[in-house]
């Protein structure tokens, strides 16, 4: 082989490598996160026990995870039916930890996954700050820490640096050292139950399995594990 | 006939003047994303509701001009009409030029600009937008190899990258419209046509870009360029803006008929706001119809100037059309409780707001000078122009 | 008359590259040392790993750790930060004064707080 011959095949190769996406086919191979489990968590809330103008979970949220101010993880909005007359009920939002979640589909380096009990992370570490994640989820959970902070409300739990999307993650912290999230601790009248989805005898699957609740935007197929009773 | 290429002097005192304004310029704009990266994005004028703004319309506007010159360029390799043959260097530079400044204008947007490197080593196969991540990179590669392979004069090199080259655009700019039309929970992202759409906006604004800057061009370089290609290529121009402006319509009308679609069509389009001054004076009118009747009249469809007038309106108006793409649909509330009247204070159900902020515009002008500055450069270091470009 | 500006070209440039030792040197003559750093352990004893592999190796433990804690949520191991804290409550005192030593600032510490001063 000449040298000619030789250059000719190595500049093919490279031209090859160049268009071909290895070190992302690479990365395929890695296999990280694995999406089944036994556990499947998730939570109900009873908007009939939610006192209008209440914002105490939201606040619990807030000061648990050290949310900056114009972020929310948690929301209390105001709905009212279309209707003459009709009157404003809060119903609080978050994150719905979805079983098939968009941000988890289109996150452009997996920096949002599922873990194995079936709640959606955010792996800071990661996140690049993109805001695709943003555009396409439905309910509208996630926010982007536009402005650095200095302070810890809550020392024991890290902030977000600027630049990186967050959102609630169940307190995953707290449901990791087997307590509640803070919201369901902090709720005076016991609106939320958080627990296992896939445990037939936990309160939860109990109301679940009664019927009575409903997710919001079903039809969109992303299969949300937050449910409402008396929606 | 053979056209010979030759570098341009680049020794006047006008050269010189354009190369410092556009450093100027250039480093503005990455002096203000300096800003943005340490002290936040809360400097722009982006928020909760309205997450990508300018930086983003900026990047899929050069994106799509880039595409579009570069299916220009393979006219003569791919298409066979090789009177084009003397542009397709300066096309195919400028392609790789603009995929850069459209990158640069993405990577400058990100919150953590240092992390992009995971976007190369963590492909997601589920996500549009990582894959778009290695087409673009792959783009820039094989537009190398094209003009490579034009430089060393190997025919059948061009017409083989010429067409990888033409496939691969297409697939860039369907890549990039599909970032918006799969996602399924915005009513005015979510459509089958918007791929096909950004495909014939690319193509328009790059022949509309290729025309303003050719004769730009060849004037300040004082060569000779023969009307008859511009007016070739302005033929080519009119059936594209047509083709835009078919594709729109269906794509409005699509989403009036529906009632699930048609509050956010009406925001769009008939409720009075600033979306709908964009929509219909910047796109419709300067962008497709102003454009269209100039380069239909006989009186006007084979004059230099009003054809150039038409390119700059088309350049205009693809522009609008890349703003009426990303941000109506964010400023529109997701709509969480079909029949619910909804407010919160996330803005759920409510209009969102954003307004471009001076760092944003110093950015983009700065990204623009870059790629500027870069072509300007190119042509002095590569055998970019011809010395005449007769037909 | 190139030669004499590429001859002084050169020469800026050698100054220029040579700027840092050239500084020190101004500041504080031939030979001046940075002191060492002068690290306290608030709790002195054993610590998880071998001094000399935790001091080439710590950051590539809590890569790891961070990895296996975020993505598959197995917490409180003998690696993780919050068991580093239980011997070096200190931020100041230990962690800060190699980081300013060597001049590098992880930015770990931006979003988990790790106390600069005795106890919170």
């Amino acid at each position: 082989m000449d040298r000619r011959t030789f250059l000719k095949i190595g500049g093919g190769l490279v031209l090859g490598a160049a268009i071909a996406p290895l070190p992302q086919l690479v990365s395929l191979l890695r296999a990280e996160d694995t999406a089944s489990g036994k556990t499947k968590l998730g939570m109900v809330i009873d908007l009939n026990k939610c006192k209008p103008g209440c914002t105490i979970c939201v606040d619990a949220c807030r000061k648990e995870n050290n949310v900056p101010p114009d972020n929310y993880w948690l929301r209390v909005a105001n709905i009212k039916p279309k209707f003459p007359n009709a009157q404003n009920r809060p119903i609080p939002l978050l994150c719905n930890h979805c079983e098939d979640p968009f941000c988890v589909k289109v996150c452009l380096v997996k920096a949002s996954f599922k873990r194995k009990d079936g709640i959606v992370l955010i792996d800071e570490h990661r996140c690049i700050g993109c805001r695709y994640c943003m555009i396409v989820c439905p309910y509208k959970s996630r926010s982007f820490v536009f402005k650095k902070t200095n302070k810890w409300t809550n020392p024991d739990v890290p902030k977000r640096m600027h630049g990186v999307v967050e959102k609630c993650n169940f307190c995953v912290h707290r449901i990791d050292k087997g307590l509640m999230p803070a919201c369901v601790d902090a709720c005076p009248e016991k609106a939320m139950v958080f627990g296992n989805l896939n445990n037939s005898q936990s309160e939860i699957a109990k109301l679940i399995a009664s019927g009575k609740t409903k997710t919001i935007r079903p039809d969109l197929s992303s299969k949300p594990k937050v449910y409402y009773l008396g929606l | 006939m053979k056209i010979y290429f030759t570098k341009i002097e680049g020794k006047t005192i006008r050269f010189y003047l354009l190369v410092a304004v556009l450093t100027v310029l250039a480093s503005g704009g990455l002096y203000s994303s300096y800003l943005m990266y340490t002290k936040g994005h809360y400097l722009t004028g982006m928020n909760n509701q309205v997450p990508w703004g300018m930086p983003i319309v900026l990047t899929i506007y050069l994106i799509g001009l880039s595409a579009g010159s570069l299916v220009l360029s393979s006219l003569s390799s791919v298409f066979g009409q090789t009177e084009y043959k003397s542009f397709a260097r300066v096309a195919a530079y400028l392609a790789a030029l603009l995929l850069v400044g459209a990158l640069l204008s993405l990577s400058l947007d990100l919150g953590r600009p240092e992390r992009i490197t995971m976007a190369f080593f963590y492909l997601n196969p589920t996500s549009i937008f990582s894959w778009n991540g290695f087409l673009y990179s792959a783009y820039i590669v094989i537009c190398i190899v094209y003009l490579w392979a034009m430089f060393t004069e190997r025919a059948k090199w061009v017409k083989a990258i010429g067409t990888l080259a033409v496939v691969w655009a297409i697939c860039v700019h369907s890549g990039t419209g599909a970032i918006f039309g799969f996602v399924s929970g915005r009513e005015l992202y979510h459509s089958p046509l918007t791929p096909p759409s950004f495909v014939a906006a690319a193509l328009s604004s790059g022949t509309a870009l290729i025309i303003i800057l050719l004769l730009l061009t060849f004037k300040c370089t004082k060569r000779y360029l023969d009307p008859q290609l511009i007016i070739g290529l302005s033929r080519l121009l009119v059936a594209f803006i047509l083709v835009v402006f078919y594709l729109i319509v269906i794509e409005n009308l699509t989403r009036l008929y529906a009632p699930a679609t048609y509050e956010a069509a009406h925001f769009l389009l008939f409720s009075g706001n600033e979306y709908c001054l964009v929509f219909w004076i910047g796109l419709i009118l300067i962008g497709s119809i102003i454009p269209a009747i100039i380069l239909f009249n006989p009186k006007t469809k084979d004059s230099i100037g009003w054809i150039v007038f038409s390119s700059v309106l088309v350049v205009i108006g693809v522009l609008c059309e890349r703003f009426i793409i990303v941000i109506p649909g964010q400023v529109f509330p997701v709509e969480l409780f079909p029949g619910y009247e909804v407010s919160s204070p996330f803005m759920d159900g409510a209009i969102g707001s954003y307004l471009i902020s001076p760092l944003e515009v110093i950015q983009a002008v700065g990204i623009l000078a870059i790629v500027g500055l870069l072509y300007v450069l190119g042509l002095k270091l590569f055998a970019l122009l011809p010395t005449e470009a007769k037909k | 008359m190139k030669k004499l500006l590429a001859i002084i070209g050169v020469l800026i440039f050698l100054v220029i590259i040579t700027s840092p030792v050239l500084l020190n040197v101004l500041r504080g003559g031939v030979g001046h040392k940075v002191p060492k750093p002068d690290m306290v352990i608030h709790k002195p004893g054993k610590c998880v790993e071998e001094t000399n592999y935790m001091r080439a190796n710590h950051m590539d433990i809590l890569k790891k750790e961070r990895e296996k804690v975020v993505r598959c949520g197995r917490r409180n191991t003998a690696h993780s930060l919050a068991n580093c804290r239980t011997c070096h409550a200190n931020r100041e005192e230990f962690c800060n004064r190699c980081h300013n030593y060597v001049g590098v600032k992880p930015e770990c510490f931006e979003c988990h707080y790790y106390s600069e001063g005795r106890g919170r």
